[in-house]
C-alpha cells in the first residue's frame, strides 16, 4: 500500500509548482491510476524478462521473487463457476485468470482450436481426473467433459484463482477558500507494493510534463526511471 | 513425509488393496512430473498437463508391452465350437495353455497351416455375384426357386432380365420355405408387388442393400403362431414353446425393412417370449402371425468352409494308435519331421475378423488359460506402475516432450534419450525379478546329462 498523499506532495515539490504550474487534484487522480495500471502490467513483462536470467537464492533479493510479491497482492482465490460464467465471491474484478481447480485437480486451459482434437483423442480426452476448459467470453468458461451430470458437479466443485485489477487510487479533497485541502475520509491509497512509491512519483511525473508542456520535466522523469530500470536489470 | 503416513497398519490388513504399495498410480507419476520437470529454470520450462498426461500414457501403453510383468490371464473350458473370445483390453499373447488334472499348464502351439477366410460368392459364371434360376408363374407373385432350401434376407435387392422390364429397383419383402423349395415376393420402391404376365424361368441376381456382395444363408426358421405385438414392441410372444422350433439367440428377424428394425437381433428366449434389440414398426393384433428368422453368420461369428473342416478333422496330434508310448503313426520313419508340428499338446490361431481364438478339436472340453498383455490403459485402476519402474516413466515422458519440442539442443534430446534407455533396462533387469537361490537351484542340474 501506497500513501497516495504522500506520493501527490512529492510530485507537486518535483514539478515546483511556482515555475512549472499546478497539477490539480483531478489531473494527479488520473495519472495516478494511468501511471499505477502501467506499473501493474509491467509486471508481468518483467517476470518474463527476468525469467531468462539465472535466479538468486537470497532471501529478498531474487527478482523474480520480488515481483511474485508484488503480484500477490492481487491474488485472489474465491472464484466461483456458474453454468459457464466466472465470477468473484466478493465481487472483485478478474483481471487475469489463474489456475481453475475441480476436486483437487488442476483444469487445464487450452484454446479453442484444440478442443476439437483433444475430444477425439482417446489419450488426451478430458475426464474428471483429467478437465480441461477453454476460455468462451471475458467471463465465460466452457469446462470438459460436458455432459450435462459433470456441468452439475462443476457448479458446486469448481474454484479458481485469479488476479483483480488495482482499485482506483483517489486524493480525496474538500475546497476551503478556492483551495483543495486533503481529505483522508474520501481518500484510496495506491494498492501497490510500498517499494512502487519512487516509481509512482516518476510516471505520474512524466505525465504531468506532457500536460503542462514542460518537456524538461517528462525528461528528468524518464531519466529517472531510465536510471531505476538499469540499477535493478543489471 | 513417509508414504505410508496416511495409511496405517490396521487400515491395510483390514482393507482389500493388498500390496499395492509396491505400484504408483499414474496421476501421481503424472503430477510428480511436473511438479519436478517442469517450470522456471528446469529442463522443460513449459508443458501442458494435457501433453505430459499424453505422453505419459504412451509410456505406459509401450513399458506394458516388453518390460512390465505381464499378470493378466482368462480361464475358460473351451466349448464344442472350439472358439474363445479375446478379452476386452487384449492387445497380444504371451501363452496360451490347457490345463490338466494336476492344475498344469501344457503350452499349445500357433498353427500357420489354417485360417478362417471370409466367405465370397462365386457364381457359375466366374462372376462375383450371387445368382439363382427362379421360376416365374403367370399371374401369381410367388416366384419359386425349386429344390433349394434358401434362406433370403428381406430388403435384398433382384435383378434378372425379366424383372428389370418391371423396375430396376425390386426388393425381396418376403419369403418362405415350403417343402424343398423357397418362395418370394417382389416389390418396387414405390411399394407394387411384381406380379409376371408368363410363366418363365429368369437368372436372378440378388445383392445386399449396402453394397456388399450377397452372401447365402443355410440356417433360419419360420415361427408360428406369434403375436400379438404392437409398435414399438421388442417382444415376440408365441402360443407355446413348441413353436421355437429351430430359432436360436443371434439369430435376426427376417421381416424388415416393413415389418421390423432391419438386423433386429435375438437377444434371448425366454419361456414362449423371443425378446429382441430392436422394435416392431408395424403391429400384428393376432396370434397366429408367421415370424421368419435368419442366421447371418458374418454378422454374428463368421465360419467358413476351410473353419469348418479344420474343426470337424482329427488334428495331427491325436492321430496316434495308443499301442504304444510314441505319438506319431510313421515311428522309425521321421526324418524331414517338422518340429513346430511334434507337439501333442494341441493348436491354436487368431481369426483377427470376427476376434476369436481358435483350437484344435483335442481341447475340446479342457481348460485353457489364456496369459495376454495389455497396454494398461483400459480402466483408471489399471493405470499404475510398479515402483522399480517410475524412473523409467518420468525419463520417457522428459525425452518424448523434449523430443517432439522445436528448438530444444539435440545434445539435450541426446541425453534424455540415453538416460531413457538406461531407465528403462534397470527397470526391466529389476522387474525380471532374478535371485540368487533361485538361479543356483535352477544351475544345480547342470552336470545331468539328460535335459528337457
Amino acid at each position: 500500500m501506497v500513501n497516495i498523499d504522500t506520493i501527490y506532495q512529492r510530485v507537486l515539490a518535483l514539478a515546483n509548482k511556482e515555475q512549472r504550474g499546478y497539477i490539480t487534484p483531478q489531473e494527479f487522480n488520473l495519472f495516478a491510476n494511468q501511471a499505477q495500471m502501467d506499473i501493474f502490467e509491467q509486471y508481468f513483462y518483467d517476470i518474463k524478462q527476468f525469467n531468462r536470467i539465472p535466479g538468486d537464492s537470497g532471501e529478498y533479493s531474487d527478482i523474480v521473487h520480488n515481483l511474485n510479491e508484488k503480484i500477490a497482492i492481487f491474488e485472489r482465490r474465491d472464484g466461483l463457476w456458474t453454468g459457464g460464467i466466472i465470477s468473484s465471491l466478493s465481487g472483485d474484478d478478474i483481471y487475469r485468470l489463474g489456475t481453475m481447480v475441480y476436486n483437487g485437480r488442476e483444469i487445464e486451459e487450452v484454446q479453442q482450436n484444440e478442443i476439437l482434437y483433444i475430444n477425439q483423442s482417446p489419450l488426451t480426452k478430458p475426464s474428471l481426473a483429467r478437465p480441461v476448459y477453454v476460455r468462451r467470453g471475458e467471463n465465460q468458461v466452457a469446462i470438459f467433459p460436458n455432459a450435462t451430470s459433470d456441468v452439475a458437479l462443476y457448479n458446486t466443485g469448481v474454484s479458481f484463482t485469479f488476479l483483480t485489477t488495482p482499485a482506483v487510487a483517489r486524493w480525496g479533497y474538500v475546497v476551503v477558500n478556492e483551495k483543495a485541502m486533503y481529505d483522508p475520509t474520501s481518500t484510496s491509497d495506491f494498492e501497490l507494493h510500498g517499494s512502487e512509491q519512487g516509481e509512482l512519483t516518476n510516471r505520474i511525473l512524466a505525465l504531468a510534463g506532457i500536460t503542462l508542456k514542460q518537456q524538461g520535466l517528462t525528461q528528468i522523469a524518464a531519466q529517472m526511471e531510465q536510471a531505476r530500470v538499469q540499477q535493478e536489470k543489471q | 513425509m513417509g508414504l505410508l503416513d496416511n495409511t496405517t497398519q490396521q487400515a491395510y490388513y483390514q482393507g482389500n488393496d493388498f500390496g499395492n504399495y509396491q505400484f504408483v498410480s499414474l496421476q501421481d507419476i503424472i503430477n510428480q512430473f511436473i511438479v519436478a520437470y517442469v517450470g522456471e529454470d528446469k529442463i522443460i520450462p513449459k508443458a501442458r498437463r494435457t501433453d505430459v498426461a499424453f505422453h505419459a500414457q504412451r509410456a505406459l501403453a509401450e513399458l506394458s508391452f516388453d518390460t512390465f510383468k505381464s499378470c493378466k490371464a482368462q480361464e475358460i473350458t473351451v466349448p464344442a465350437s472350439l472358439k474363445m473370445t479375446l478379452p476386452q483390453d487384449y492387445v497380444n499373447y504371451t501363452k496360451i495353455s490347457w490345463v490338466d488334472s494336476a492344475g498344469i499348464k501344457h503350452l499349445l502351439y500357433p498353427t500357420s497351416k489354417t485360417s478362417n477366410p471370409k466367405i465370397i460368392p462365386f457364381s457359375t459364371n466366374e462372376n462375383y455375384s450371387y445368382e439363382v434360376v427362379a421360376e416365374l408363374t403367370s399371374g401369381s407373385p410367388n416366384i419359386q426357386i425349386t429344390g433349394s432350401e434358401l434362406w433370403i434376407e428381406h430388403g435384398t435387392k433382384v435383378s434378372g432380365p425379366i424383372i428389370d422390364n418391371f423396375s430396376s429397383n425390386c426388393i425381396i419383402t418376403g419369403s418362405s420355405i415350403v417343402g424343398n423349395d423357397t418362395i418370394f415376393i417382389i416389390q418396387d420402391g414405390g411399394g407394387a408387388t411384381f406380379i409376371p404376365t408368363a410363366t418363365a424361368s429368369d437368372q436372378l441376381t440378388f445383392s445386399s442393400t449396402d453394397g456388399s456382395i450377397y452372401t447365402e444363408y443355410l440356417n433360419g426358421a419360420q415361427v408360428t403362431n406369434t403375436g400379438p405385438w404392437t409398435v414399438g414392441d421388442n417382444v415376440i410372444p408365441v402360443a407355446s414353446t413348441s413353436d421355437l422350433n429351430g430359432i436360436e439367440v443371434g439369430m435376426f428377424v427376417n421381416e424388415g425393412p416393413l415389418n421390423w428394425t432391419p438386423d433386429t437381433r435375438v437377444v434371448a428366449i425366454n419361456g414362449t417370449d423371443i425378446l429382441v434389440d430392436k422394435t416392431a414398426i408395424v403391429s400384428n393384433p393376432t396370434s397366429t402371425a408367421t415370424v421368419k428368422f435368419i442366421s447371418k453368420p458374418e454378422k454374428v461369428d463368421e465360419s467358413s468352409i476351410t473353419w469348418s473342416n479344420y474343426k470337424s478333422s482329427t488334428p495331427s496330434e491325436n492321430q496316434d494308435d495308443y499301442q504304444d508310448d510314441t505319438y506319431w503313426p510313421m515311428d522309425g520313419s521321421r526324418f524331414g519331421l517338422d518340429p513346430q508340428h511334434a507337439q501333442a499338446n494341441g493348436s491354436f490361431y487368431i481369426d483377427c475378423h470376427s476376434g476369436k481364438i481358435h483350437f484344435s478339436s483335442n481341447i475340446s472340453g479342457k481348460t485353457v488359460i489364456l496369459d495376454y498383455i495389455s497396454d494398461s490403459l483400459g480402466t483408471d485402476g489399471e493405470m499404475q506402475v510398479h515402483k522399480f519402474a517410475e524412473e523409467a516413466m518420468y525419463k520417457w515422458i522428459a525425452h518424448a516432450i523434449l523430443a517432439g519440442r522445436a528448438n530444444v539442443p539435440e545434445y539435450q534430446v541426446n541425453r534424455f534419450k540415453k538416460e531413457r534407455f538406461a531407465a528403462i533396462r534397470t527397470a526391466k533387469l529389476r522387474l525380471s525379478n532374478l535371485k540368487i537361490e533361485e538361479l543356483t537351484q535352477i544351475l544345480r542340474g547342470k552336470s545331468k546329462q539328460i535335459k528337457h
